[in-house]
């Protein structure tokens, strides 16, 4: 079920420098109050020239620019623009679908390259978990020693996931829990992007992009999908049962079976990237076979990192 | 066990495609995929099924399979034989012996639970079948002769204890009369037991017997006998039989028409009988009645003990002879012991004479102690050694100490005398054939007793002084017995409640009985007879006048033979159970053999048990079924906390 790299780091030393030529890139302006080297909403002390505006008692003399005031005859103060912090946060898909193939692997890893990337330079990372209570988020974590702690963090989620029980009984489905970390995820939205790597194979998939669409500061999935998720061989008419929720499907082997399952996979895999596109949310799809290297420059493609 | 509808066992063979289905279903395997987010709406018939499976049989397939077995058996209307309650037409017999008023250990008489039973029986017949209710009590009586239901059981009002013993083998020809040919007939038999061999014989094969009550203790007055002493004073002697296991302590009491007269304690043993003699004064009238009533004295020392289960059989009465002394001639030369022995007999004048006069008026008895006997007797006669011998008896020979190999003990005449030690020196061998020998030998009779002439007579053809007979106790009361049973008037000894019993009323005599409840009945003829049914004082009367010979008075007495209330089922009887009976005092039915064959096609249908065992199964796998489901449910519930290391 689950690959058998789970006792291997989740990135290697030269991937660790790779990713030092990488940044965070906010799509949108962002707003976390504390000054870092991201585009801000608003004015701040940035050098990068903005406007200018009246003096106004209170301010800054050295912000006067005397030029204009020789020009115009009038006190005007320089406006730059601001530069914040960004925030940048993460929501890894840990349900059971995600433990087939090397999905789990590659979403940790891809999560590791991209909070590696945002303390390289400088920003803040926090990673949101699921589990039987409360969905939480965790804390945000910034500097060196939140590289290591991260990468341990997403390499106990890797490993938790490869022990998944193999006998999943029938059940109603429940609130999803991605949801319930998106939403813990939006209300510090406008600091930074949020991620969702996962598989979407869930049938609130779309509601989940959807949701995601609503951050403030930009948002991106990565879609992590298994390359027998996408052509499952079926040699005898087997009883599949869904790993998550326990449904049963009878499945068939038959070349009509196969050609609704290529049409059903391919409207889906339409769905979620015009799904994505409408809500402005980028999105960019993995599949588990994929080379590592392959893996690390199609994050680029989100729109995070650059 | 059989089957109304067997063609319904043919559905059992359903199990067969549930056993095919087993063998030929299509086994998937089960496989866990990331999700079926993909196969949603999948409906492929399944294509490569794999034929003949192992028979793996589950909880399912041998709680459906059994299921659908009893149901085909269930369809198929099982059914058992028993014997019909009830029919197109159900008789009835109830016993109305004296013994069904006894007790029952609910307090009810017999009688009632015979009721009862009757009425259910009624009660499950319906309005649409016949009935007949024969009660075979001091004579055989149809109470509802082949009528509905609902009429039978008004008939039940009728339903009464007699006094007596049942008249059953008329109750039970009469009961078979009513059986109609090919009609569905089922015939029950309600009793305390104590039905003889022939009457059972009488009973229809499948006659349902059903023995009401059980064993209780019980006193009665067995007999009664009572002697003038005087003109006011009597001597009764009464017999107390006891049918109890424990010994009996009770008190007779002796009522006259002034009140009570004397009273005794006594003892019985358990089973036994106790006699009782008492004396009592200041009778009045020419013919007295006395009644004795028996009682078990709750003050003895095991009188608490029991509980006397029939109340009918503790009461007797007697009538005193109008005429108190026996006028007895006493002919012959002088014996001490004869003439001590008839002075000891109470009520008895003697008239003492060498020898017999020419004629015998007024003389109610003859002792002719050797002397010739005329040829015709008018008179009864005692003759000892007799010298000549009326018409009828003849002396063929002597015979020197003859032995004794016979004694009719049984015989009234030889009550309480004990001749087994008698010896006789010599005797005459007299033939008479009118004559009954009470004691016999191979040498001839030494005791002859019977009607010879116009008269009865008992005779001793030997001479006392050639015996050992005056030195024994038996003279005495020989003597008594003679006297009272040859001389003494009939009224003397009470009568017992029966069915056509002798009346001591003079041939040709037309006479008008009168029972203790008023009833009144004419009696007459060559042989005046009646069915003294009630126990009680019974009155004759002719032409409005007391007879002028003879009683008018008659003591009738219960039957002792319905005192003994053990519950005895019949010799003839096969046991067949009835677990429908729910009274602890009814015992089990049995069938009685007889002449006749009922028919009877009882049966009990299965069906509904069948039917109900097949859906207490399916509702069993049904939540079997359910329990597994919430099973599955709490495991499922327990997914969600896997999560929690993502979370670490």
């Amino acid at each position: 079920m689950a690959d058998d790299s789970s006792a291997a780091p989740l990135l290697t030393p030269g991937e660790l420098e790779a990713l030092r030529r990488l940044g965070l890139r906010a799509r949108r302006r962002v707003s976390s109050g504390v000054t870092g080297q991201h585009r801000a909403r608003g004015h701040g002390s940035s050098l990068d020239f903005d406007d200018y505006r009246p003096y106004q008692p209170g301010d800054d003399p050295r912000r006067v620019d005397p030029h204009a005031h020789l020009r115009l005859g009038r006190l005007l103060v320089k406006l730059f623009e601001a530069e914040d912090e960004t925030g940048l946060q993460l929501v890894v898909d840990t349900s059971a679908s995600m433990a087939f193939g090397a999905k789990a692997t590659v979403a940790c890893r891809l999560a590791a390259a991209l909070a590696v990337t945002a303390v390289h330079g400088g920003d803040r990372v926090r990673l949101a978990t699921t589990g039987p209570g409360p969905t939480a988020l965790g804390p945000w974590q910034r500097g060196r020693p939140a590289i290591g702690a991260l990468l341990a963090q997403l390499g106990g989620v890797r490993d938790a996931m490869a022990r998944r029980p193999d006998d999943p009984v029938p059940t109603r489905p429940v609130a999803d829990p991605l949801e319930q970390a998106l939403r813990l995820c939006l209300p510090a939205s406008a600091r930074g992007p949020v991620v969702l790597l996962g598989d979407l194979l869930t049938p609130g998939w779309a509601d989940l992009v959807r949701l995601l669409g609503a951050a403030r500061a930009g948002a991106a999935v990565i879609h992590v999908v298994g390359r027998e998720d996408l052509d499952p061989w079926l040699d005898d008419d087997p009883r599949l049962v869904d790993a998550d929720y326990g449904t049963q499907v009878d499945g068939a082997a038959t070349p009509a079976a196969r050609r609704r399952f290529a049409d059903r996979r391919d409207r889906w895999l339409d769905d979620v990237d015009a799904t994505a596109g409408t809500a402005g949310v980028g999105l960019v799809r993995i599949v588990d076979d994929l080379p590592v290297e392959a893996q690390i420059l199609a994050l680029t493609r989100s729109g995070v990192v650059g | 066990m059989s089957f109304l509808s067997p063609l319904w066992l043919g559905a059992g063979a359903l199990v067969g495609p549930l056993v095919l289905w087993y063998l030929l279903r299509s086994r998937r395997p089960r496989r866990v995929i990331a999700s079926t987010l993909l196969f949603a709406d999948e409906h492929e018939t399944v294509s490569a099924a794999i034929p003949w499976q192992p028979f793996t049989p589950d909880r399912t397939f041998w709680l459906i399979g059994l299921a659908v077995l009893l149901g085909a058996v269930g369809l198929a209307r099982p059914a058992v034989a028993v014997p019909a309650d009830v029919s197109d037409h159900t008789i009835v017999v109830i016993d109305g012996s004296a013994s069904m008023g006894a007790v029952t250990d609910d307090g009810r008489a017999r009688i009632e639970v015979a009721r009862a039973r009757a009425a259910d029986l009624i009660d499950r017949a319906g309005d649409g079948r016949l009935v007949s209710i024969v009660v075979a009590g001091t004579h055989a009586r149809v109470l509802a002769d082949t009528l509905p239901a609902g009429q039978a059981s008004r008939a039940l009002d009728g339903l009464s204890v007699s006094g007596t013993r049942g008249a059953m083998a008329d109750a039970l020809t009469l009961a078979a009369a009513l059986i109609r040919p090919g009609e569905d007939t089922v015939m029950h038999l309600l009793t305390d037991g104590g039905i003889a061999d022939d009457a059972a014989a009488l009973a229809p094969r499948g006659t349902i017997l059903t023995l009401i009550g059980d064993d209780v203790p019980n006193v009665a007055i067995g007999a009664l006998r009572a002697t003038r002493l005087g003109p006011s004073a009597a001597r009764l002697l009464i017999q107390v039989d006891s049918f109890a296991d424990l010994a009996a302590d009770v008190r007779v009491t002796v009522r006259g028409a002034d009140g009570t007269l004397a009273t005794r304690a006594a003892r019985v043993d358990p089973h036994g009988r106790t006699d009782v003699s008492l004396e009592v004064d200041g009778l009045t009238g020419p013919s007295p009645v006395l009644e004795v009533d028996v009682a078990l004295d709750q003050a003895g020392p095991d009188g608490a003990a029991l509980v006397d289960g029939l109340a009918s059989d503790n009461r007797a009465r007697v009538v005193l002879p109008e005429h108190p002394d026996v006028r007895v001639l006493h002919a012959g030369p002088e014996n001490l012991f004869l003439d001590a022995a008839i002075g000891a007999v109470p009520g008895v004048t003697v008239d003492r004479r060498p020898s017999l006069p020419a004629t015998l008026a007024d003389v109610d008895l003859v002792i002719a102690d050797r002397v010739p006997l005329p040829a015709a007797l008018t008179v009864p006669v005692l003759a000892i050694a007799p010298t000549a011998l009326p018409d009828g008896a003849t002396v063929t020979g002597r015979r020197e100490a003859p032995t004794i190999t016979r004694i009719a003990s049984d015989d009234p005449l030889l009550a309480d005398a004990d001749l087994s030690d008698l010896a006789v020196a010599a005797m005459d061998v007299v033939d008479a054939p009118a004559l009954r020998p009470l004691v016999d030998g191979p040498g001839g009779p030494l005791v002859l007793s019977g009607r010879i002439g116009g008269s009865t007579m008992v005779l001793l053809p030997f001479a006392l002084a050639d015996s050992n007979l005056p030195l024994q106790v038996a003279l005495p009361v020989l003597v008594s017995n003679v006297v009272q049973r040859l001389a003494a008037p009939p009224a003397d000894v009470p009568l017992v409640a029966g069915a056509d019993r002798t009346l001591p009323l003079a041939e040709g005599v037309e006479a008008v009985l009168t029972s203790p409840n008023g009833a009144a009945v004419a009696v007459g003829g060559a042989r005046p007879s009646a069915s003294l049914d009630v126990p009680g004082v019974w009155r004759l009367t002719v032409d409005g006048e007391p007879p002028s010979r003879g009683p008018a008075v008659l003591a009738v007495n219960p039957d002792v033979g319905e005192s003994d209330l053990d519950v005895v089922e019949p010799p003839l009887a096969v046991a067949a159970a009835d677990p429908e009976e729910d009274e602890g005092s009814v015992a089990p039915r049995l069938a009685l053999a007889g002449d006749t064959a009922l028919r009877t096609d009882g049966r009990v249908e299965l069906w509904r048990w069948f039917l109900l065992a097949a859906t207490a199964l399916v509702l069993a796998e049904l939540v079997a079924q359910a329990r597994a489901e919430r099973g599955g449910r709490r495991r499922a519930a327990a997914v969600p906390a896997s999560r929690a290391e993502v979370g670490a």
